[in-house]
């Protein structure tokens, strides 16, 4: 059935309903006898080839639900015929439902044996789609071997506590180590339950103590390990399915130095433009505190409105500000709790020997003078 | 020959359709949730509509009286009436159902969700086992709007079972509010309607009564009762089902609770404004009642309570005649689970066997009930008849009689 063409025969049919019964048939049985509604409140049309009774148009046409083969026992759908010379309009009493797949069961001819069918489907305004998983960070394909937290961003908000069903850490042997994460009574969750944190159990990152001591690190250096996330992980409204996602990452170096903002290169924007002021790091940081750790503020330190965008990696940071920059002296501050992907920051190592100095700092402070044009 | 039944039914159903003037959806006839549903014994039908906070009742008593009542048997029916209504089978919802006493067509209530929207319908299957949409414009109506009508904003609070985190499921229940919980059941009895739900405030559980023909008296008792299986004395949760017999010489209602209470209500003790306790007197132990059915088997009179949870339970009237209702101070402190010595408490009857779930269920004539049956093997859901003496449903299963050789020698 060309569905194309529907809106122009509702048209045509509409004309032929209001008084033009004289018209010739032939005109319109050559456009198709059979016009499939396009919204939820249309009608289904049927010119056939005679005049009929409306006594006889359940006999000539009837929609159903679902897909084409109408059983047996299916019910035809409720509704109100009307009839006008050889054309048969039918209406259900519950307009058409949108995302629904229809089935029309007709002939042309009360002499006709077999009937025909013909299927259409009222599009859905959005059309749905699975729950997926958007982004796991950090999203590089080489992470240090004393990494602490993966996130896992979702589409929609998920169902909680079941991730450890549905979360593998898993060897290049195909081994799979149910002891890498921390399994605390309460998931980490997002507000909205978008974005799930998994900490690496910090027992088996810091040598020598805990679990590192029993069970051994969980990844290590050199070795290739998958992260996956399976299907069927039911989405918090009930409606969808989680599709399946793995990340394959091969563990490289442990971060084991205290993060320093000399091993930064700095990019600067020019003044009165709304270039980014953009940051390389040395190595990935926390996706999530890169967000809201580093902040740019003017000499007198007045914050700056603006974007932050994180690469992926969490390796490059970029700050687009609202308006022109209209001062050349900036500030860039940098909360001290901020976290490398291993978790070590600005103050202190995550995994240290007793006899090691801490750092006594809050913020580190970057003055940025502007180039002019 | 179901086909042709199917058939023939629907040609004059819509027939009847295509002949009213009016329909449902674009008269001043304003249902929007069709739920308890209850017959007067002429055969008016009231319709609880939670959304509204009314009830409607439809004048049916023009109905044919039906010669001889056979048993009624639809399999798939919620496949059936979602395709009347044009949707598929997870877009129907199947609120309650009622035996019309005249012609003893089965009336079933169900929201319809389609184009983000929920749709009343009420759908008959008849005697001959055919499905029919009922015009309700084609009916007089008439409603009555309850008062304390909760409000429209507060709603359920969500919890984890046992300590654990609300699920998904549990989370969704935050979003249902506690005003649908405002008609749970109708029991008709001698021109009035009493109705049990929830009213507007911290004292939730109330019982209504109304008088029909509908003239704006209604009364609304709260009540209070103590509850067994809990260890305490409940306001908020409403009686689920409920029937009005002859007790210790008077006519009082007998109601069943969630988790498991049986109580006693005198209909002399209704009164506006009043605060009453009922008199626990029997408890199933634990689930949730979702039917009451009274019914004569061997000239005695008896109550067949459906529920949930667990399988039906059927007790006799007079059993309930002479019973001390219980209190705190006739039990140990603390809750009870269903293997406390305890439980079951009290005239509870005895629990009989019935293959698969009802979700609800009716008497369809002096011999049958009537059931929506979630099969147990398959999980399909059917209109089936079973015959109130025995209604096991064992021909489900495969059982010493369905062998061939059983028979051999006899």
């Amino acid at each position: 059935m060309a569905k194309h063409s529907t809106s122009n025969l509702i048209n045509i049919i509409l004309i032929v309903f209001i008084g033009c019964y004289f018209m010739h048939q032939s005109a319109l049985a050559s456009a198709g006898r059979l016009v499939l509604p396009s919204q939820s409140d249309a009608p289904v049309v049927l010119n056939i080839i005679e005049n009929i009774d409306l006594l006889d148009a359940a006999e000539l046409l009837e929609v159903y639900v679902g897909n084409k083969n109408v059983a047996e026992n299916s019910v035809a759908i409720a509704g109100k015929y009307s009839v006008s010379h050889s054309l048969i309009s039918f209406k259900p009493i519950f307009e058409f439902s949108s995302g629904q797949t229809y089935t029309v069961k007709y002939k042309l001819s009360l002499k006709d044996t077999h009937y025909l069918t013909e299927t259409f489907i009222i599009q859905t305004d959005v059309a749905p789609t699975p729950a997926h998983v958007t982004a796991i960070y950090p999203s590089g394909t080489t992470l240090p071997e004393n990494i602490l937290r993966f996130y896992i961003h979702f589409s929609e908000p998920m169902q909680p506590n079941v991730a450890r069903k549905f979360i593998k850490l898993v060897d290049e042997n195909g081994n799979a180590d149910n002891a890498a994460f921390m399994n605390f009574k309460q998931e980490l969750w997002s507000p909205d339950r978008k974005r799930l944190t998994l900490l690496m159990d910090p027992g088996r990152i810091k040598r020598l103590v805990a679990t590192n001591k029993t069970l051994g690190p969980a990844l290590i250096e050199g070795k290739k390990y998958n992260l996956s996330v399976a299907e069927g992980w039911p989405a918090a409204s009930g409606n969808s399915d989680l599709t399946a996602v793995s990340k394959t990452f091969i563990i490289g170096e442990a971060l084991r130095s205290i993060p320093t903002i000399n091993q930064w290169k700095i990019d600067k924007p020019t003044y009165n433009s709304i270039e980014p002021i953009t940051i390389e790091f040395d190595r990935p940081f926390d996706f999530q505190q890169l967000h809201t750790n580093i902040v740019v503020t003017t000499s007198t330190g007045k914050l700056i409105n603006g974007n932050v965008d994180v690469s992926e990696t969490g390796k490059k940071w970029q700050f687009y500000p609202s308006q022109h920059w209209t001062t050349n002296k900036l500030k860039i501050a940098v909360n001290a709790t901020l976290e490398d992907v291993a978790g070590n920051n600005f103050k202190d190592l995550l995994d240290h020997s007793v006899d090691v100095q801490t750092n006594q700092v809050n913020s580190i402070s970057i003055d940025l003078n502007l180039g002019y044009y | 020959m179901m086909k042709n039944f199917l058939k023939k039914t629907l040609l004059s159903t819509m027939l009847v359709m295509a002949s009213a003037s009016v329909y449902a959806s674009d008269t001043a006839l304003d249902l929007k949730f069709a739920g308890a549903l209850e017959f007067s014994d002429e055969g008016t039908l009231f319709v609880g509509d939670n959304y509204n906070g009314a009830i409607y009742a439809f004048d049916m008593k023009n109905a044919e009286l039906a010669a001889d009542v056979k048993p009624i048997s639809v399999l798939d029916i919620d496949v059936r009436i979602a395709g009347l209504l044009g949707v598929g089978v997870n877009a129907l919802e199947i609120n309650d159902m009622a035996v019309h006493p005249k012609s003893h067509d089965v009336y079933i209530s169900v929201s319809r969700i389609g184009n983000n929207s929920s749709m009343p319908a009420i759908v008959a299957v008849t005697q001959k086992n055919q499905l029919k949409l009922l015009d309700l414009s084609a009916y007089a109506a008439n409603k009555q709007l309850l008062n304390h009508y909760p409000d429209q904003t507060t709603t359920f609070k969500p919890r984890g079972l046992m300590g654990t985190p609300p699920s998904a499921r549990d989370l969704a229940k935050g979003d249902v509010k506690l005003s649908s919980l405002a008609i749970m059941d109708i029991e008709y009895h001698k021109g009035e309607l009493f109705v049990a739900g929830v009213a507007y405030d911290n004292f939730l559980s109330t019982l209504r009564r109304i008088e029909y023909p509908f003239n704006g008296n209604q009364s609304v008792t709260n009540v209070e009762m103590y509850h067994i299986a809990h260890d305490q004395y409940e306001t908020r949760a409403p009686i689920r089902s409920m029937s009005v017999q002859n007790i210790d010489g008077i006519d009082q209602l007998v109601a069943a609770y969630t988790c498991s209470p049986l109580v006693l209500v005198p209909l002399e003790d209704l009164k506006n404004g009043a605060k009453i306790s009922a008199k626990t007197v029997a408890d199933f132990g634990n689930g949730q009642p979702v039917d009451m059915i009274p019914y004569t088997l061997n000239n005695q009179k008896m109550l067949f309570v459906t529920n949930n949870s667990r399988s039906p339970q059927v007790l006799s009237v007079s059993g309930l005649n002479n019973v001390k209702g219980v209190t705190d101070k006739d039990f140990a402190r603390g809750p009870k689970l269903d293997l406390s010595p305890e439980l079951p408490y009290g005239p509870v009857g005895e629990m009989v066997m019935f293959e698969g779930v009802s979700l609800h269920m009716d008497l369809l004539s002096d011999t049958h009930f009537v059931s929506l049956t979630r099969d147990a093997k398959t999980g399909s859901l059917n209109l089936d008849s079973n015959p109130t003496f025995f209604p096991n449903r064992v021909h489900n299963l495969e059982a010493e009689y369905d062998f061939p050789q059983y028979y051999e020698g006899k």
